[in-house]
């Protein structure tokens, strides 16, 4: 294949894949996907394999490909139809993401497919959100398997309905889920005719040469990779559900053609919600790797064949149905990259920054309007990024595996009874150093009407740590503020009532510093 | 002011990076002048420009002194004032880290536009629906005054949450910081719209920008006296200097505006009022759409910065003429974002440059002849672009030529169709290039992107000057309503609306334009619920047309679901009637060759008659540019001077023009590789 097919093969699909992303931010309905841009969208081969996929979210990089595998291996899908996955234990990640994924026929022929995913505001269980700590997957919310959502036909299944049924906010889901179908189709036309403009033949061939050109890339950049066997270890605060101190392993192996991250002697998974399943562990790994490449490889099944994952089954790292894993992907995913980062830090020496907070301090507030409408908030919060040898951490920038955008204040007090009273830098709470670590963030947020509330954080009693002598970030710290000023403080997983008038305030953790 | 149109002379300067470019008209004639750029302060090249013409009455200017400015955050010294609990507004931005920096390592510190020491809270508060909830007292005024005087500042911005649905706080603080001697910039006034991020940055942004352009302006006025001054805004009308002077970030895409003018014009020279706009530079490449309902999006990015100010929709990639090609270490062709620039240049311009450009590529094509001279005087050295693109080691010069060629397009197509995406099933829309490459690739990108006609106007060196005289003077102003539909909410709008223009209006009539003025009013809408907009005509069928433009979009509609109107638009756009131009004298009889180029027949454009027509493959050159019009296209000089272009249809070809062309195409290619 010649050098130019590459790169404009290259362009063509991830130009799809963009236009996918621009096509479900513009039609869907919830704040979490059009303000947040909670979503990612991909193209795939005829076999499954990640072809190109839009930049948006870290931690979908693996769990997206693992979706496709699921829904194949239970559905053989028709032209016209679409299928839908969450269960995280059949290629979903954690219960909110919904991902769709279309077959993409060109006369007949099935070359490929389009997948996207799109963090749900709430997807049932027993909490608004379905984002509180629970015991068990089937408390955190609906589970759908691998189903056929859209029929060759057009029609939308008796899945869909029994989705909405499920979920405290149904005409939302379905403008969103709508907005995710328009997504599939317009990725689904594009790669025809990306197609179409080679041949079949030629279009099978460069699809073969871009796994190989990504996959020859991180091979060009292991090369700055010193060989050897490097360990690192970190620990989650805790489950929420009485497990503190949750150790997380890694023993990482370079040699010239292969990186294996074994996360053997990682905690075994536990009663609490933060167990990652195997697709959110590979997202991490991929994630801290990529980032130490220069020139980064594109993102395809190709780049991704060097790198090999072993997590224990059964553990917090690849966690067995039916634990509960709403932080897994949005908690113990950081954590993860932490100990990869840590220990790619000893076989690239000298590029690695200090911790960042290490957390996305999820958030979720619902309940009812004073006229008994429902309504369900979520949202993550930024904090520090640790300091590193080029410059100083970023403050108040969300760090990893996510890079959730806020709710504008305006539009948040629009769209629901509640008030913002603070939204500022936390002076403080980056670590010093040559470099100083960024700050975290105080976001103060009082409700007009009763509500409940659901808090998954991290970082909270271990604080990010510094670097090369660098102190580390202050840990988050996160409180109750009664109508009457009375104050409770909060365990970094938990959930509670709010009274009207009653404010939860959170301070988010701030970077290590470095040097 | 003078009306009578005889001796009445209009100018346009466009101030470009190194020749700021003159037009004037005069009655019907129309007079053109180059001079260089004077970086330091542009406004010295202007003046010389506008002297050299004779003087005019009127001047239309095409400034990047805003741009500039943002672009290397080189803003004044001024206090930003927000509600409180709210300081840092600016510096939390949306917590996002820039797309670039998703694997980052270590990603930037976005910037905060105004530091934090001179970020002041004051006491108040309102409620979405604009109601107080704490009032904002005199006595907290006072104080919040007092430490804005204490900081020293040139200006103040001043965004309070919720003031779109209440500027009263707003016009307390600022009436307050006024009579203390402080310029306050209101973001009720600038741009009253919900999301407070976007909000406190542009009102920050023109707050800074204000000095700056307060100097700049009040020079310019004095220099060329007495000549009235107006200046390009994003939006792509001009507005009179007292107005853009006070709101300077809304010239922060003041130069492009003038070449999409001058496009708009083109097309409509021909009868045509839609088309894909490109521009490819030396290191980079703009794409817009051009039609006649202006296609306005509500941000324009600048240095990274989101300022909410309606600008033409331009896209801008790293991928222009002296764009680097390169192999990665997996074997794969780049070209760009690394250019040659100017300096050295690609390899061709023989200053030490060695390394391969997409204009070596095109030298080695021979889709610009090898005789060319370079803006009629630099000589250019096909020896070392072929030494060049051997240097890549993906086969001969010729070879690696097409390749990088082919790379480069595939990176511009990606672009147009992002700017293609507004709607479904546009392609067919004619393209347009502006500046001098595009004219190399205009068929090329059209057969990409699915169009059959093109579209290459007069003098495309002096298109934006040009455009700049054929465009009114216009003021867009929006404020937010978000209201649910009801009886209610069209009254509501439809008053806004009236507010809206009567001020647009008495502003245009204070700087003295005499009117008479059209106004369009618009409405952003979207289901309760969602957030993002669709722009409809504010009209008694407006829920109707926004589900309709919905479907066109998004492919679904919903009609049990609730509706609200976001934002109220108005557009007022002077009355304006496009000059009349002499026609440039006319050559007779039929295109005669100059030569070849790599087989290919050369003609020089001026040489060309209207009427004439010419069928690919062939190449017409002119002082400032070229276009290589390739096989299966035929081109027809229009009356008014133009190159049309369109796909050859045969009566074969005629049933599949698709299969055909791309039959065609890859036979060319297989040829060339040969």
């Amino acid at each position: 294949m010649n050098a130019a097919e590459l790169s404009i093969l290259h362009h063509a699909l991830v130009g799809a894949a963009e236009e996918m992303g621009e096509a479900l931010k513009r039609a869907a309905f919830s704040p979490n996907i059009k303000e947040r841009q909670d979503y990612s969208c991909a193209l795939f081969d005829a076999k499954g394999r990640l072809l190109a996929q839009a930049a948006h979210l870290p931690v979908h990089l693996g769990s997206m490909p693992a979706s496709v595998a699921a829904v194949l291996r239970a559905i053989k899908l028709k032209a016209g139809e679409c299928a839908i996955v969450n269960d995280p234990y059949e290629g979903g990640t954690h219960l909110p993401d919904l991902t769709v994924v279309a077959p993409v026929f060109a006369a007949g022929t099935l070359i490929g497919y389009t997948a996207n995913r799109a963090h749900h505001a709430d997807i049932g269980g027993a909490s608004p959100g379905s984002m509180a700590p629970q015991a068990d997957l089937m408390a955190e919310g609906i589970v759908i398997p691998p189903a056929v959502l859209r029929t060759s036909a057009g029609a939308l299944t008796d899945t869909w309905k029994f989705i909405l049924a499920n979920t405290r906010t149904p005409r939302e889901r379905d403008g969103d889920l709508k907005a995710q179908l328009s997504a599939c189709d317009r990725g689904a036309t594009r790669m025809v005719e990306v197609r179409s403009r080679v041949g079949g033949a030629a279009f099978l061939r460069q699809c073969k040469s871009l796994f190989a050109h990504s996959r020859a890339l991180m091979l060009a950049n292991l090369k700055r990779f010193r060989p050897g066997v490097y360990e690192a270890d970190d620990f989650l605060d805790d489950d929420g559900a009485g497990t503190r101190d949750i150790p997380i392993r890694v023993t990482l192996t370079v040699t010239r053609q292969k990186l294996v991250f074994d996360f053997s002697g990682s905690a075994p998974q536990v009663r609490g919600g933060v167990n990652a399943v195997l697709a959110v562990t590979q997202s991490a790994a991929f994630y801290a790797v990529l980032c130490l490449c220069n020139p980064r490889p594109p993102i395809n099944a190709g780049c991704f064949e060097c790198i090999e994952v072993v997590a224990p089954d059964g553990s917090v790292v690849n966690a067995r149905r039916p634990a509960p894993v709403a932080g897994g992907n949005v908690e113990t995913s950081q954590r993860i990259v932490d100990v990869c980062l840590a220990a790619l830090a000893q076989a690239v020496p000298g590029v690695v920054p200090a911790q960042s907070q290490g957390t996305m301090n999820n958030l979720t507030i619902g309940g009812a309007w004073h006229d008994g409408r429902p309504f369900t908030y979520y949202e993550t919060i930024a904090g520090g990024c640790g300091g590193g040898p080029a410059s100083a951490g970023a403050s108040a920038t969300h760090s990893h595996m996510t890079n959730t955008l806020n709710t504008p204040v305006e539009a948040l007090e629009h769209a629901y009874p509640l008030r913002v009273e603070e939204y500022s830098i936390r002076e403080g709470s980056g670590g010093a150093g040559e470099h100083a670590g960024g700050e975290g963030v105080i976001r103060r947020v009082r409700v007009l009407s009763r509500a409940q509330f659901a808090l998954l954080a991290e970082r909270r009693r271990r604080a990010p740590a510094g670097a090369a002598g660098g102190t580390s970030g202050a840990p988050g710290v996160d409180r109750v503020i009664r109508k009457d000023g009375s104050q409770e403080s909060l365990e970094p997983k938990c959930q509670g009532e709010l009274r009207q008038g009653d404010a939860i305030e959170i301070q988010t953790p701030g970077g290590g510093g470095w040097g | 002011m003078k009306q009578r149109a005889n001796d009445h002379a209009i100018a346009a300067i466009d101030v470009g990076g190194t020749f700021t470019d003159a037009v004037l008209l005069r009655g019907r004639t129309l007079l053109t002048c180059k001079v260089p750029s004077t970086p330091h302060d542009p406004g010295i090249a202007v003046g010389e420009a506008l002297k050299r013409l004779g003087g005019a009455d009127l001047l239309v200017h095409g400034t990047t002194v805003a741009t500039n400015a943002l672009l290397q955050n080189k803003l004044g010294r001024v206090a930003f004032i927000t509600t409180r609990g709210f300081r840092d507004v600016l510096a939390i931005g949306r917590q996002n880290r820039a797309p670039a920096d998703l694997y980052a390592l270590e990603p930037a510190q976005r910037q905060a536009l105004i530091p934090a020491e001179l970020r002041f809270e004051a006491a108040e508060r309102l409620a979405p629906d604009g109601s107080v909830e704490h009032a904002l007292t005199s006595a907290e005024i006072a104080r919040v005054v007092e430490l804005v005087k204490a900081a020293g500042v040139q200006a103040a911005g001043v965004c309070l949450l919720h003031s779109y649905a209440n500027p009263a706080h707003e016009i307390a603080l600022g009436a307050a910081l006024e009579k203390a001697g402080i310029a306050a910039v209101l973001s009720s006034a600038l741009a009253p719209e919900f999301r407070e991020y976007e909000r406190s940055l542009v009102t920050a942004a023109n707050a800074g920008l204000l000095p700056i352009l307060r100097g700049y302006v009040s020079r310019l006025q004095q220099r060329v006296a007495p000549a009235r001054v107006v200046l390009m805004h994003s939006a792509g009308g001009w507005l009179p200097a007292p107005i853009a002077a006070n709101e300077p970030v809304k010239l922060a895409l003041s130069g492009p505006a003038g070449g999409i003018a001058g496009v708009r014009a083109a097309l409509a020279a021909e009868g045509m009022s839609d088309g894909l706009a490109f521009d490819v530079g030396g290191t980079s490449t703009d794409v817009a759409r051009v039609h006649p309902q202006a296609g306005l999006r509500s941000v324009t990015e600048i240095a990274g910065l989101p300022l909410r100010t309606p600008s033409l929709d331009i896209h801008t990639i790293g991928a222009g003429g002296g764009s680097i090609a390169w192999l990665d270490a997996g074997g794969a062709l780049h070209v760009g974002p690394q250019s040659a620039g100017a300096d050295p240049g690609p390899a061709c311009y023989g200053r030490g440059g060695n390394l391969p450009t997409l204009t070596d590529a095109l030298l080695v094509l021979g889709r610009i002849p090898r005789e060319l001279k370079l803006g009629g005087e630099m000589p250019l050295h096909a020896d070392r672009a072929d030494a060049a693109l051997r240097s890549l080691d993906i086969g001969t010069a010729k070879q690696a030529a097409e390749s990088v060629l082919r790379v480069a397009l595939a990176g511009i197509e990606r672009a147009l169709r992002r700017v293609m995406f507004e709607r479904h099933g546009i392609s067919g829309l004619p393209l347009v290039p502006f500046g001098g490459a595009g004219g190399l690739l205009v068929c090329d990108l059209a057969e990409l992107v699915g169009s059959e006609t093109a579209l290459v106007p007069r003098e495309p060196g002096l298109l934006c000057a040009l455009g700049m005289l054929h465009t009114p003077a216009s003021r867009d102003l929006s404020r937010t309503l978000l209201l649910r539909e009801s009886g209610k909410a069209l009254d509501a709008a439809t008053s806004v609306a009236g507010e809206l223009e009567r001020r647009a209006t008495q502003e245009l009539s204070e700087c003295g334009l005499p009117g008479p003025f059209i106004c369009h009013a618009s409405l952003d809408v979207r289901y309760v619920g969602q957030s993002f907009e669709l722009n409809v005509p504010l009209s008694r069928d407006w829920q109707l047309r926004f589900s309709q433009e919905h479907e066109l979009q998004f492919g679904f509609r919903r009609e049990a679901e609730a509706v609200e109107i976001v934002n109220v638009r108005v557009h007022v756009t002077a009355k304006h009637s496009p000059p009349r131009i002499a026609p440039a004298a006319q050559t007779r009889g039929s295109p005669k060759m100059m030569g070849t180029s790599g087989g290919v027949p050369v003609y020089d454009r001026a040489a060309l008659a209207a009427g004439a027509t010419l069928k690919g493959p062939a190449i017409v050159t002119e002082l400032s540019s070229c276009l290589y019009l390739k096989a299966g296209w035929r081109m027809t000089v229009t009356k008014s001077g133009q190159l049309l272009l369109q796909v050859n249809k045969s009566p074969a070809s005629a049933t599949k023009p698709r299969r055909s062309r791309e039959r065609k195409r890859r036979a060319n290619s297989r040829k060339k590789r040969k």
